[in-house]
């Protein structure tokens, strides 16, 4: 992988009475705008930033007990809540180290890496390379409107939604992270602020095919 | 005195037809599969993704803003004063392509409730579509939705 990626990989926060509290990971989509998950921003763009990249490369080491960060304003520019998914526009100029592709070229049993900013609940901001391998494709259902996604056989945390994911050993995005399987049921517990029913390895990742079809 | 709209020579699907294709797609797809216009504006503005995942974002909580949104536009339609200045400048873009004029009021109504444009105007769209539908006087007598809320859904 290009270890320069850790310059267009940047994590979504928004800017209240104290301070940025960051909400997850996105990635850049074309030379002005970044896709990330829906649920990340919600509906509204009021104090939406991108924080900009402390790192230059993965080679470095990121310092974690540096709480300052530069921020770029973030506006929705697309807004897709079938398949969870939200481009924002930010005053920026980028060149994109990879490109945008599909589920479909990472079959079943694929080796894939994941790149996002796990534990950012906890205000923690380390770009983090998660490898992993397509455990299975699925179909997930919002009413009649069916769209692909991967399993991946990873466990993530809350800040990884938003996460692009690279077929290992190639420049191609295949899809996007937007949480874990939990079966629907009312009620429900959480330890920890740790829903239980996500501590396992069924992460789901939206096919990039849809960020495409947005840009 | 209030500007009128007139919604006579123009078609429900008029205010669809120009939406991004991803959106438009989706909207066409519940549309067959049974939904009605206001039912499909519900589900966009309600549900983010499958309810067989959850979300791992950190902390952003998916709300339902369709009363509240409903509301505004309501206003809008209806004749509500304090929407007369937008009613104007729709009017002067009424006749040709509806998504300008989509756009516009999303704007609006978007900044008054704090929500991003790009996230209701297809709402908006498929509000307008079901005003076209119902006859804007048969719309304007049904009653207005229950009080503005904000009904929070599932935690993402």
């Amino acid at each position: 992988m290009d270890q320069n990626i850790a310059r267009v990989i940047l994590a979504v926060g928004r800017m209240g009475p104290g301070g940025i509290s960051l909400l997850g990971t996105s990635f850049a989509v074309s030379e002005k705008s970044f896709a990330t998950a829906a649920h990340i921003t919600g509906q509204s763009e009021e104090g939406l930033v991108l924080v900009v990249p402390r790192v230059q490369s993965f080679l470095d080491y990121q310092d974690t007990s540096d709480q300052n960060v530069n921020v770029f304003r973030a506006k929705i520019e697309g807004y897709d809540p079938i398949h969870d998914i939200a481009i924002l526009g930010a005053d920026v100029r980028i060149g994109l180290p990879y490109f945008i592709g599909s589920s479909d070229d990472a079959p079943t049993g694929a080796r894939v890496v994941s790149v996002g900013f796990p534990h950012a609940d906890a205000g923690r901001l380390v770009l983090t390379q998660q490898r992993s391998s397509v455990g299975a494709r699925v179909l997930l259902p919002v009413g009649t409107v069916k769209s692909k996604h991967l399993v991946l056989n990873v466990q993530t945390r809350p800040g990884t939604s938003g996460s692009p994911v690279f077929i290992e050993e190639q420049s191609q995005i295949a899809a996007m992270i937007i949480g874990c399987y939990a079966p629907l049921k009312e009620g429900g517990i959480r330890l920890g602020n740790i829903d239980p029913q996500t501590l396992h390895q069924t992460t789901h990742a939206v096919s990039a095919e849809y960020i495409r079809e947005m840009l | 005195m209030t500007t009128q709209l007139d919604f006579s020579k123009s078609q429900p699907q008029d205010w669809l037809n120009d939406l991004p294709t991803f959106q438009r797609s989706a909207i066409e797809t519940f549309l067959k599969g049974g939904l009605t216009e206001e039912e499909v504006a519900e589900l966009w503005l309600s549900r983010i993704g499958s309810d067989q995942n959850i979300g791992f974002g950190a902390g952003t909580v998916a709300s339902n803003y369709l009363a509240s949104v409903k509301s505004e536009f309501r206003k809008f339609v209806c004749g509500d004063a304090d929407y007369e200045s937008l009613r104007l400048e729709a009017e002067k873009v009424w006749v040709g392509t509806k998504y300008p004029i989509v756009v516009l009021i999303a704007g609006v109504i978007g900044a008054k409730l704090g929500l991003a444009a790009a996230v209701i105007s297809p709402v908006v769209a498929l509000l307008l579509a079901a005003v076209c539908k119902i006859g804007k006087n048969a719309w304007c007598n049904m009653p207005p939705p229950v009080s503005p809320s904000i009904t929070a859904t599932r935690e993402q």
